[in-house]
């Protein structure tokens, strides 16, 4: 509080270091940020994670619950091993629906990092161990499974590559353009400001849903899947950078009559040493956050595109093409395990949220909290 | 002696990442009744918190530890302000009522959505029991006498239409419309012009001796000490190191704290010397212990280590 | 009377229509101290700034006595001001907001000497260290960023930009107004001890009179984009001419008590 510094290592620590000691008072970011890393290195590495590909079926579970890893039998003899129990299929009479109880008969071990079904790992190299797999030629569904008997665990993780790598390619894109256009309105003024600015506004102006919609059924049907995945991107960033060119736009006006921007230049630095080493890294902390804010935006953008069957397309699958199928109301009483995905969905973006919120508050060097 | 406000043994803590700071330790002092109490200190002294104390608005991270102020009000019986429940009627009766406040910055004190007589008006309805009509016709009349002019115009303009000096008249007589018996100044001249400052310090010194309420006054400038207080209460590191009238604090300060920082005013008479600074002035004498204050013989009170207090002064 | 460093003529600036400096014209000698004291919006900053074309004046002219000759600041282009600026150089107001936040004291000292090509990391960190000394900050400062400082001490660091390379003029924009009573003293009494070990320059824009009156030799008052008076400190404090300086003059508040502040009347003025 006083004319005496504090020797607490607070004087000696950088910015980076004070925004990490404030952003891990934030137990909910920091939290959020532990499930977004697991989740995306999940994602990153899926082909390994789950025990099946997209597109395989079992037929012999077809709109089948999820099961449970257990530890006892029925019995209650305690197995080392965790095992599933596989599925007793009967038909109900009254209903003609599949309904499935667990066959004590079949027990299924589970074997963990040994081979199984062989795939390309990002479509490079064949590799066939996964990181769990039913023993004794059994079958395992985490999840359940859909109309077709394919493994929704599977599906959810393959789902999440496609969603949450959606999220970040488009928000890329979207930081591209909205600093370039923020930061050319910014720093050139008057035209070019006036110009962007009017861009912005109508860009905002328009009703992003349908235009959404009408974009992305132009795309040609005979679009390869990894084309169509960029299409929807490309859609989704050409709407979602308005929002951070504005705020590039106002960082660097504001940024421009600080007095240490005045400082540098009146010691002769520049305009790429202004720009580069006192402008951007000031407001660098604030493009992050509104970057992380924005994901989650994007995220639900695929996923209602692909929800209305327009954005991506099986057999593509990402988290909104897996809720498509969970479009009706019997879904939600029969099968109601295939709204996971759904939850997935809920999961990330408000992590992203609460991360965001964190990384907000961590961001600005001055507020080192108390009196000071 | 008749004291409005008795502050005693009042400590705050601020909890940061640092750890707990102290920002008042041990503050006792007195404010008599129907007089100006300065209270002056440089940043990080605890001039703010105290006053803000008296008003109750200390808030998490801060937290009044320990101590107690007495209030005693003209009407009524006197009580422990710090003891007040959060929810105690007498919380809001004090608040803008007997103690009113008024704030460095006038533009954070004013909504600048209403228009002025709105809110003065407000201000009255708040913490009265009158009609509109008179609660508007009274606050007419207190901004003519804080020297609003065209009063008839002015009272339908909006605070942003206003000048900085003309701002914080308009919060001075917000803070007076409901004639409280004390008022607190925090830093109220510091955002302002020199020029603009002088006016609204002559406003506040006339309309004290008009009134005869009690002003707690919070500055940093001591030059707004001399002309305004009767009572002057030197803080720093939120301790009190030096009480007194405001000649004997003045004219022939005791702590060496309080000399120097009357000794680093550059003015006239050391013009082209190098300025005195606390540092030079205070030497070896120890001003970080908190040393109990002792009362002399002319009434004044001093932190001093026990053995330099002057004993003669006790004898006079 | 010594030789002329600065010469401002005629300098006029508005902003979107509204004039913030108009006319001005003086001199500034080597070696001397030039206050300028004006309230808010008086232009005194604005002309500061515009000297060192922080921000570009309007019409007027600056000519500035480099170790080349005289060149008029006015009319050069950013680029060719650029060798200029080791010889002048500004102290600002707020010691947080004129340190960038994310650089250490050494790079914030240093860029200067890189901007304007000293290559060797040794003779840098020498003239870093010399600056360091002369504005009495501990050597251990270096590693640090700014928020670890009090105001007093960041002012330091400013200073120690300022001059580390080595200018003959400095602009102090309210350059102790923000500081403690105690830390201002300090920090005026550094500004002298510079100035006369190193034969510095100051224009030294501030609002606090006293503040003026004691750093200054002579002193102008503006009032309303103008320079309503100047002259000797002494002169200007003790027999002001104009009203208005009468008017600043009768506001400062004494610290003894038996003076009483008698503010004089605008209207009676007629200002």
């Amino acid at each position: 509080m006083n004319d005496v510094s504090i020797d607490t290592g607070l004087a000696t620590a950088t910015p980076r270091q004070l925004a990490w000691q404030r952003f891990k008072r934030h137990r909910l970011a920091l939290a959020s940020g532990i499930f977004l890393l697991l989740i995306y290195t999940l994602a990153f590495v899926c082909e390994f994670i789950v025990p099946y590909k997209t597109d395989t079926r079992n037929v012999q579970a077809i709109n089948a619950p999820p099961m449970s890893v257990r530890f006892f039998d029925m019995e209650g003899n305690f197995h080392l091993r965790p095992f599933v129990y596989g599925y007793d299929m009967k038909v109900n009479d009254d209903t003609w629906m599949r309904e499935y109880t667990d066959n004590p008969d079949k027990l299924y071990p589970l074997r963990f990092f040994t081979r199984g079904e062989s795939y390309r790992f990002w479509g490079f190299f064949e590799f066939d161990h996964h990181l769990f797999v039913a023993g004794q030629g059994g079958y395992v569904h985490l999840f359940g499974t859909d109309q077709l008997g394919r493994d929704l665990f599977s599906r959810v993780f393959y789902g999440a590559r496609v969603s949450l790598s959606i999220g970040v390619v488009g928000v890329v894109m979207t930081l591209v353009l909205g600093v370039l256009f923020g930061g050319l309105a910014g720093y050139l003024g008057g035209l070019m400001d006036r110009a962007v600015q009017r861009m912005i506004e109508v860009l905002q102006s328009l009703p992003t849903l349908p235009l959404w919609m009408a974009l992305s059924a132009s795309l040609p049907v005979e679009w390869s899947s990894i084309r169509v995945y960029f299409g929807v991107t490309i859609i989704l960033s050409l709407f979602g950078w308005t929002t951070l060119a504005r705020q590039v736009r106002g960082r660097f006006l504001a940024l421009r009559e600080e007095e240490f921007v005045v400082a540098a230049r009146l010691i002769g630095a520049g305009k790429l040493r202004v720009i580069f080493r006192h402008m951007l890294p000031s407001f660098a902390s604030h493009i992050i956050t509104t970057a992380t804010l924005a994901v989650p935006g994007m995220i639900l953008g695929e996923t209602a595109l692909s929800f209305l069957g327009i954005g991506l397309r099986p057999p593509v699958v990402s988290w909104g093409v897996l809720m498509q199928q969970a479009q009706n109301y019997q879904v939600i009483v029969m099968t109601p395990w295939l709204l996971l995905p759904g939850l997935f969905v809920v999961l990330t973006v408000m992590a992203f949220n609460l991360m965001g919120d964190g990384l907000r508050d961590a961001a600005d060097p001055y507020s080192t909290g108390g009196q000071s | 002696m008749d004291n409005i406000l008795q502050v005693r043994d009042l400590a705050v803590d601020f909890t940061t990442d640092i750890g707990i700071t102290k920002a008042l330790n041990g503050v006792s002092f007195d404010v008599p009744r129907g007089q100006v109490t300065a209270i002056v200190g440089e940043s990080g002294s605890g001039k703010s918190v105290t006053a803000n104390c008296v008003m109750r608005l200390i808030q998490p991270p801060g937290r009044i530890v320990s101590g107690s102020i007495q209030f005693s009000p003209s009407q009524g019986s006197p009580f422990d302000i710090v003891s007040l429940a959060d929810k105690d009627p007498r919380l809001h009766e004090l608040r803008g009522g007997l103690i009113s406040m008024v704030f460095q910055e006038p533009m954070t004190a004013l909504s600048p959505v209403y228009t002025i007589g709105n809110q003065v008006a407000e201000a009255i309805l708040c913490h009265r029991d009158v009609g509109k009509a008179v609660a508007w016709q009274e606050a007419t009349e207190m901004l003519i006498r804080v020297g609003i002019e065209d009063i008839e115009r002015r009272m339908f303009m909006y605070p942003f239409e206003f000048s900085g000096g003309m701002r914080q008249r308009v919060v001075i007589a917000m803070a007076l419309v409901c004639n409280p018996e004390v008022l607190i100044c925090d830093e109220p001249t510091t955002a302002l012009d020199v020029t603009i400052q002088a006016e609204v310090l002559t406003l506040i010194r006339d309309l004290q001796h008009e009134l005869g309420n009690s002003v707690l006054f919070i500055t940093h400038d001591l030059g707004v000490v001399a002309q305004l207080a009767d009572y002057v209460v030197v803080m720093y590191q939120g301790r009190v190191l030096e009480i007194g009238t405001v000649r004997q604090v003045l004219k022939t300060p005791m702590h060496p704290y309080t000399q120097g920082l009357l000794q680093a005013i550059p003015g006239l008479a050391r013009a082209g010397e190098r300025l005195a600074t606390i540092e030079s002035v205070v030497g070896d004498a120890d001003i970080t212990t908190p040393y109990p204050l002792v009362k002399l013989a002319d009434g004044r009170q001093v932190s001093l280590p026990p053995q330099s207090t002057p004993g003669g002064q006790e004898s006079e | 009377m010594s030789e002329v460093l600065l010469e401002v003529k005629n300098l006029c600036k508005s902003f979107e229509g509204v004039v913030a400096v108009e006319d001005v014209t003086f001199d500034l000698l080597r070696a001397e101290t030039l206050g300028i004291v004006g309230e808010s919006g008086s232009g005194k900053t604005t002309v500061a700034r515009c000297i060192l074309r922080a921000i570009d004046p309007d019409t007027g002219t600056v000519q500035f006595n480099s170790s080349n000759g005289w060149v008029y600041l006015t009319n050069l282009p950013h680029r060719e001001l650029v060798p200029l600026r080791r010889e002048m150089q500004m102290v600002f107001q707020d010691p947080f907001a004129s340190l960038n936040p994310r650089m250490t004291v050494r790079e914030i000292i240093e860029e200067p000497l890189i901007i304007h090509g000293e290559r060797s990391r040794s003779r840098r960190l020498d003239q870093v260290m010399d600056i360091l000394d002369r504005v009495q900050l501990e050597r251990d400062s270096l590693t640090r960023y700014p928020h670890a400082f009090s105001g007093g001490q960041r002012q330091r660091i400013g200073i120690a930009r300022a001059l580390v390379l080595r200018p003959s003029f400095i602009v102090c924009d309210e350059s102790v107004s923000a500081l403690d009573v105690s830390v201002q003293a300090q920090i005026i009494n550094l500004l002298e001890d510079l100035q006369r070990e190193l034969g510095l320059t100051y224009l030294f824009v501030a609002h606090d009179l006293s503040v003026v009156q004691h750093i200054c030799d002579r002193v102008l008052v503006m009032n309303r984009g103008r320079v309503v008076e100047s002259g000797t400190v002494t002169d200007v404090f003790e027999r002001p001419q104009e009203n208005y300086t009468k008017l600043l003059l009768s506001a400062i508040p004494s610290t003894d008590p038996d003076v009483p502040l008698q503010p004089l009347d605008r209207e009676q003025l007629g200002i």
